[in-house]
């Protein structure tokens, strides 16, 4: 097997499968991916779908693919961030 | 060192590495992300999960003189070895749903992460005003000594 020059890279890739025909629609999938490459001593992978493209007789539209519960995660993380910044500007006010 | 007296092997954990890389990198495909599609009557459900690949490795040698025997005839050795580990992380996000009067992208919600992620949450806010309390109170202390 022929080795491939060892260069630290990262990329935040858009991949598309085949379209996939069901129920007389043709369906095309969308993932997005980073990626960190440190040859030869490793790297990491971020894979998510991001949104399905669906093309039928009414035309062509995109379905994001979201993910609630990381979105949920984040808006709880960001609401105590934020009302503790508030709590604490509310007090010095106060003093 | 002259060339002959390197080990025609040595090479081999650094290939081993690179096509374990290789593999490890396959995890950026599309169908990595998307599942084979299920088929229940005239509906076609396709899973879509996120995907959180990480791997690392390590690989080293060396080669050198031996005089084991005593100094009376000059060896040269060379040994390498390598070591790696790695994991994938998968958690459902939607499955696409194709019935004969549409397509719909049905979210996957984690309730057992979200309760976590609330927990800590409140844990980090009761922290940080027990914190900013204990601050006040140590601040009158001060201003109340002088």
């Amino acid at each position: 097997m022929p080795l491939t020059p060892l260069l630290p890279r990262i990329a935040y890739e858009t991949h598309v499968s085949e379209p996939i025909l069901a129920a007389g629609r043709q369906l095309v999938v969308q993932s997005r991916a980073l990626r960190l490459e440190l040859p030869p001593f490793g790297g990491l992978i971020w894979n998510r779908p991001s949104a399905v493209r669906v093309r039928d007789a009414g035309g062509e539209r995109v379905l994001p693919v979201h993910d609630l519960t990381r979105l949920m995660q984040l808006a709880l993380f960001g609401g105590a961030a934020l009302a503790l910044f508030c709590l604490g500007l509310s007090r010095r006010a106060r003093r | 060192m002259s060339n002959e007296n390197v080990n025609p092997d040595a090479a081999l954990p650094l290939t081993t590495m690179q096509r374990l890389l290789e593999k490890h990198l396959d995890v950026a495909r599309v169908e990595a992300v998307y599942g084979e599609p299920v088929v229940s009557g005239d509906t076609i459900v396709i899973p879509a999960a996120e995907l959180f690949s990480v791997v690392g490795v390590g690989v080293g040698g060396g080669a050198g003189p031996s005089s084991a025997d005593g100094g009376a005839q000059e060896h040269t050795g060379y040994g390498s070895g390598g070591g790696g580990g790695g994991r994938v992380l998968a958690r459902p996000v939607a499955a696409i749903v194709i019935r004969p009067d549409g397509v719909a992208v049905q979210p996957i919600v984690d309730v057992t992460k979200i309760g976590l992620a609330a927990l800590t949450a409140i844990g980090f806010m009761a922290g940080m005003m027990a914190t900013m309390g204990n601050r006040r109170h140590a601040m009158r202390a001060i201003q109340g000594k002088s």
